[in-house]
């Protein structure tokens, strides 16, 4: 995609903000990197990885990770 | 105003503030005292505060006095001067993020906040930040920038978002600033200031009532001067809430009894791909902290975590959306009022796509069993925090050895990792570069043994004595 239709297409998405006129110069190129950046997942290893509906570090961890405590 | 110790007040560590008002050896009134007057001498430069509670604080410090000579049970940080950053709800002040246009008083406490006063400390005021904590050079174009007080002269970037977490710590405002961790914004500040930053387990502190940026990766925790005071902030903060759906019901261990204890035979790994990519500068007093450890009786290997590549694609893919959604009414109605680097970090996350977030949120449990299963093999890891010292204010490019970098990607480099496993983390002092600035290493420890890392933080800085030197722009 080119810089005029990435462009475009970032006015749209953010037609109900009123971004300063001025942002557009430095915005564009900034969603470039972005992409860029992302697109690195594309090399990720996720073998059968699902994302956890929610979310526990200890998820895996070695057994009895958290120490005996008190409990609060 | 010297305490028991000799040392004045506002150097003194939040331990022994605790310790000498309850033994009669100060009062609250003359502690509170003491750091109001320096915040009065020395913030109109350094700028960490964005509201001072002057008045509430020496009413409260009053108070305070008054529990101690009536005997009365007294809490882990009774009489304690803390602030916290513009994040946090304090009950009939606006929670501003750092911003100009969020100016409704909040109708209640954040957690955080209400835990804090019920272990007695009082609440000095509400410090700066990288605006919605949305940054990590500390920048807020509507308040002034914090002053780094490490460089005197050059106006250098105070670290962020947490800013003035750090320089109020760093320069004896407070010994207590609270912070949030949302890609490093604890552990940033506080490398960038050379004190202590503790990010704990995700879920282990509740984030109620402090403005979000991203659900996935935000993270609440205290920066201080010693590790000893991180476990007693923590102490005071940790624990199961009901109304953060993120919150856990792990257990507390007793932080301030377990972070005297000796280290001999604890296995720290070097995380030889972080050291690697860190400027000479920082590698050096990083592989001289790994040494001290080993002296100190600790058992030193190397590690490697070769997915960790992947932190900053896997932070992104989550945190701009994330941003981006809480943000979005807001960006409907003020748009023109957001500093212009954060309404466009805010309206790029606008193009991560549904695919992609949900790749992050693969990718997430896969960094989180790596970290894991480098956890089975050694007691926590040890990585530069960062792999620069502060950089001035006004660079667009700093350079990491023979490389050139943005100052964000590069602040970041090392923090967000553990943003997205959730792994809790301590920031440590770690001795200085040649221009006088701070070098800092990051303890990484299994979920929820914040103990061992920062009984190894504490260790450490007992036997060096790089958090007791002092800022020549907060001498």
């Amino acid at each position: 995609m080119d810089r005029a239709e990435l462009e475009r297409l970032a006015r749209e998405c953010l037609a109900r903000i009123p971004m300063p006129p001025a942002d557009w110069a430095e915005l564009v190129p900034q969603i470039e990197r972005m992409c860029a950046i992302v697109a690195e997942l594309e090399g990720f290893p996720f073998d059968d990885a699902e994302p956890a509906p929610t979310f526990a570090p200890d998820r895996g961890a070695p057994e009895g990770a958290a120490p005996p405590a008190l409990s609060r | 105003m010297r305490g028991s110790s000799g040392s004045p007040l506002h150097w003194q560590s939040a331990t022994e503030l605790a310790r000498a008002v309850a033994g009669r050896d100060v009062s609250p009134v003359e502690v509170v005292t003491a750091h109001l007057e320096r915040i009065h001498t020395l913030d109109g430069r350094l700028r960490a505060f964005l509201a001072v509670f002057a008045d509430e604080a020496l009413a409260e410090a009053k108070r305070a006095e008054a529990a101690v000579m009536a005997g009365r049970p007294l809490g882990l940080l009774h009489g304690v001067p803390v602030a916290v950053k513009d994040l946090f709800a304090v009950k009939g002040t606006p929670t501003t993020g750092g911003s100009r246009f969020l100016t409704t008083p909040a109708p209640a406490d954040s957690r955080v906040v209400a835990r804090l006063r019920a272990a007695g400390a009082i609440l000095l005021g509400k410090l700066n930040l990288h605006e919605f904590a949305f940054g990590p050079e500390g920048i807020n174009a509507h308040h002034g920038t914090s002053w780094n007080p490490w460089d005197g002269g050059t106006h250098r970037m105070p670290g962020g978002s947490s800013s003035g977490s750090g320089v109020a710590v760093a320069a004896g405002l407070a010994p207590v600033g609270m912070g949030s961790d949302t890609g490093g914004s604890i552990r940033i500040p506080a490398a960038c200031c050379g004190t202590v930053g503790l990010k704990p387990t995700y879920g282990r502190v509740s984030r109620v009532g402090v403005l979000p940026l991203s659900w996935s990766l935000d993270h609440v925790g205290p920066l201080t001067r010693t590790a000893a005071d991180a476990a007693r902030v923590l102490a005071a903060t940790a624990g199961h809430d009901p109304r953060d759906p993120s919150s856990s019901p792990a257990a507390v261990a007793d932080y301030v009894a377990t972070v005297g204890r000796p280290v001999r035979g604890l296995r720290v790994g070097l995380l030889r791909e972080y050291v690697d990519l860190a400027d000479p500068v920082v590698q050096g007093p990083v592989v001289a902290a790994a040494r001290e450890l080993e002296r100190l009786g600790s058992v030193v290997r190397e590690v490697t975590l070769p997915l960790a590549r992947f932190a900053g694609p896997v932070s992104l893919a989550i945190l701009g959306p994330e941003a981006f959604a809480y943000h979005e009414p807001l960006l409907r109605r003020h748009a023109a009022d957001y500093q212009p680097d954060v309404r466009q970090r805010l309206a790029v996350g606008r193009f991560v796509g549904a695919t992609e977030y949900v790749q992050g949120q693969r990718a997430r449990s896969r960094l989180c069993d790596e970290v894991n299963a480098a956890l089975r093999a050694v007691d926590c890891l040890l990585t530069p925090t960062l792999p620069i010292v502060a950089p001035p204010l006004r660079v667009t490019e700093v350079r990491i050895g023979e490389r050139q970098d943005t100052p964000r990607s590069a602040l970041t480099l090392f923090t967000r990792l553990f943003n997205v496993t959730g792994h809790p983390v301590v920031a440590v002092p770690c001795g200085f570069a040649a221009e006088g600035l701070p070098v800092s290493i990051q303890l990484v420890g299994r979920p929820f043994d914040e103990a061992t890392i920062l009984q190894l933080a504490q260790a450490y800085q007992d036997a060096t004595d790089w958090h007791t030197r002092r800022p020549p722009a907060a001498p």
